[in-house]
């Protein structure tokens, strides 16, 4: 007894004293502990109400847990009403957090803060809204028609050019063949030739020497109508030329309205109008934005993934008073953290949910299977169904991979704004939509497909006179599919709906009635324009007409008078002929006596 | 280093038998050698605090043996790797690497078992030849100081003894 020390043995029992109360504070000492790690690793605050710690079995319970977003600091990023699990001591002793059940109840999301959640100022950028038009994002297609009176008052049209070109040209045929129709026989010179026809045929009645000088008249009339016809014939053939050009001329000038409201039309872009890419145009920015959120998601929790873990992991490294810690074969290895099952509960806006994750590990090369999360919605708002599930299977280094499904049965869709863009304000006001998300990250890139299908769709814009946006309003359903493929940070998106068909069909037929409308104002407007010069030239070409009519009249006239000189004519030679065989006959008859 | 001496000096010609100074330096080389927060260490403490050995013997001790660890640290990491590694331990290593307690003591780390090995090895001969060596000292050293005039004098000047403490 005397070589006990019995000072000594009071400190030891103290110390003893000393760690026993340590335990029974251990959530009071655990907590800031706690939080001063979480708020490192979260890059804002995070807050914790209390943390009970129980033993036999060791249990702690981690209550309201608030965890500040570092962008939107007076904003719980997300809040958990309870953590609670179980951990082996045994293994806490050999440095590791193995828990076979857990449970995270009451996760809210996006709370308000008391107290700001920054740790350290940052700089924020604001970031564009939804549906705000941005720089180098596709633009809107301008549907809007042009003013009919306005383009008649700028473009030149070929109507007009063709109208003046035939007035110019009708008018000098015009004064040409006043010149011509004054050298063509008149009615004086006319009626001299009458009167000459008139004594032959008096004179042909008369004695033989009458009859001789009928015939010598007859000839040189015959050759002074000759004359004249052949001049009547060469203004008849020039007379044909210049109406067959004018006529040429007059008939462009009648198709050029035509030529002109089909040019102006391809000017104006009211051919070859379509609904491509709306659905792009549309949905894209939203489905990027999305993407992008998640992204940020995943770039906040990807620290804590297995793979970065391993990829942390370096050859040891001897320090001085640390030595290297040999590691041998483990009978049951388990992972530095684990997590066999934790049940989840979370109410959020969209609704109340549960779920599990099963397999949470700091090394899945060591439990050999791959992190599972679940989550059902159970007692939803505005939809029959939603689904989110995800896995994070790094067992296999180079081949590890994260891969997430979502999908949402009947989701109600209220006000949605898919476009604030000045050229096509448009909201979606109501519909019912099916989505089914598939996605899988590995090394880096990112690869997916989302369908969707809309229902009961009714869309809403402020702009009702747009034709793009009146298209909308015969759309009661769609489909909408995408693919995507990429890096995080510089996603392509593929956007394909049958939206753009619908809209196409609509915006044709809509636009076939617009641009019906246009093409007969813009008739109309050309008609009443041309009717004067045209009706005009009409006048003009009449009377052209007439002209080579008279010339025509004039010519038969002349052809029947030379007729007529040329039967006086060969009558009188039938004559002379029988005369001179008779008066031969008579002298054989006197000679040879019969 | 004046202090120092005088302060072994007075602990060797301290009341504690020779055992309990020897034990006391043993044990501070054990907790000297050896990383300090080794679950043997915490033995090494109780057993510090709850029997009578000199304090003061295992304070310098233990200041000495520490300054030594660093030195003798390459030398422990080689021989607890070899130690760690050799086949023919792998079998006793790895069913006390699946034990809580072994895991609690470290074992399995190089400076741990090298400084470890060491420490127990020299720990018997260690206490044996201390334990010699101060019953030497006493029998015949300090009473031929003792004896001595030179100690009489200081023993009995009052410069001397202000001095020294003015060193402490």
């Amino acid at each position: 007894m005397k070589s006990i020390r019995w000072g000594g043995l009071m400190v030891v029992i103290i110390m003893l004293l000393s760690f026993a109360a340590a335990l029974l504070f251990a959530g009071s000492i655990l907590k800031p502990f706690m939080e001063s790690s979480l708020t490192s690793m979260n890059g804002a605050k995070v807050d914790i109400d209390n943390v009970d710690v129980s033993y036999s079995p060791l249990t702690v319970a981690i209550n309201n847990m608030q965890i500040a977003d570092p962008l939107r600091p007076m904003v719980n990023t997300a809040q958990i009403k309870q953590i609670k699990f179980s951990m082996s001591v045994v293994e806490l002793f050999f440095g590791k957090a193995i828990i076979d059940e857990a449970s995270v109840n009451g996760i809210q999301v996006d709370t308000p803060r008391r107290k700001s959640g920054l740790i350290k100022k940052t700089d924020k950028k604001k970031e564009p809204e939804a549906g705000e038009e941005k720089p180098g994002f596709i633009t809107m297609p301008e549907i809007a028609l042009p003013n009919v009176k306005e383009i008649l008052a700028v473009e030149p049209l070929l109507s007009d050019k063709l109208i003046n070109e035939l007035e110019e040209d009708l008018a000098k045929t015009e004064s040409q063949w006043q010149e011509v129709s004054g050298t063509l026989p008149d009615k004086e010179k006319w009626q001299q030739y009458e009167n000459r026809y008139k004594e032959i045929q008096l004179a042909a009645k008369g004695d033989s020497v009458q009859k001789l000088a009928a015939i010598k008249d007859a000839k040189q009339l015959s050759k002074d109508l000759k004359a004249e016809a052949q001049l009547v014939k060469q203004a008849k053939q020039q007379l044909s030329t210049d109406l067959d050009r004018l006529n040429a001329e007059y008939k462009a000038a009648k198709a050029a309205p035509a030529a002109d409201i089909a040019r102006l039309k391809d000017k104006y872009n009211l051919g070859n109008l379509n609904a491509e890419n709306i659905s792009q145009m549309l949905f894209g920015e939203q489905i990027s934005g999305y993407i992008a959120l998640a992204g940020k998601w995943y770039e906040r929790i990807e620290p804590y993934l297995p793979e970065r873990e391993q990829a942390k992991a370096s050859p040891p490294k001897v320090e001085r008073r640390k030595g290297v810690d040999v590691a041998f074969r483990e009978y049951q290895p388990r992972p530095d953290f684990y997590v066999g099952v934790a049940a989840i509960t979370a109410s959020l806006p969209r609704g109340q949910f549960e779920g599990t994750a099963t397999a949470v590990s700091s090394n899945q090369r060591i439990n050999k299977e791959p992190m599972r999360l679940k989550l059902s919605g159970v007692e939803l708002t505005n939809k029959e169904s939603e689904e989110i599930s995800a896995e994070f299977n790094y067992i296999d280094k180079d081949s590890g991979y994260s891969r997430f499904n979502y999908a949402v049965v009947k989701s109600r869709i209220d006000d949605f704004v898919l476009s604030r863009s000045s050229r096509l304000p448009l909201t979606m006001k109501q519909a019912l939509m099916d989505l089914k998300l598939d996605a899988k990250l590995q090394q880096g890139s990112l690869s997916g497909t989302v369908k969707t299908q809309f229902d009961q769709v009714s869309f809403d814009s402020a702009d009702s006179s747009s034709m793009l946006a009146s298209s909308f309003k015969g759309v009661n359903s769609f489909d909408l599919n995408g693919k995507f493929s990429g890096s995080l940070s510089d996603l392509s998106i593929n956007i394909d709906s049958n939206l753009d068909n619908q809209l196409g069909q609509q915006l044709k037929a809509s636009l076939n009635e617009k641009k019906l409308e246009f093409e007969n104002d813009l008739r109309t407007r050309l008609d009443a324009k041309l009717e004067q010069p045209m009706n005009k030239l009409e006048a003009k070409k009449a009377s052209l007409e007439s002209v080579k009519t008279r010339i025509d009249d004039r010519e038969e006239e002349l052809q029947n008078r030379l007729a007529l000189l040329q039967q006086i004519i060969d009558e009188e030679k039938e004559q002379k002929k029988e005369e001179a065989t008779e008066k031969l006959k008579d002298k054989l008859r006197d000679k040879l006596g019969f | 280093m004046i202090t120092q001496i005088f302060k072994i000096l007075r602990v060797l010609a301290s009341e504690d038998s020779p055992m309990q100074i020897s034990i006391a330096i043993a044990l501070a080389m054990v907790m000297g050698l050896t990383p300090l927060f080794s679950l043997h260490n915490l033995l090494v403490l109780i057993i510090l605090l709850a029997f009578r050995i000199n304090l003061g013997a295992f304070l310098l001790a233990w200041a000495f043996f520490s300054g030594l660890a660093y030195l003798l640290d390459p030398l422990f990491h080689s021989l607890g790797q070899f130690i760690l590694q050799h086949p023919a331990m792998q079998d006793t290593w790895t069913e006390m690497y699946n034990s809580t307690y072994w895991r609690l003591a470290n074992f399995n780390n190089t400076i741990v078992m090298g400084s470890f090995v060491t420490a127990m090895l020299a720990f018997i001969p260690m206490l044996l030849i201390l334990n010699f060596l101060i019953r030497r000292y006493r029998s015949h050293v300090l009473v031929f100081l003792k004896k001595s005039r030179l100690v009489t004098w200081m023993q009995s000047s009052k410069m001397i003894t202000r001095i020294t403490s003015a060193m402490e």
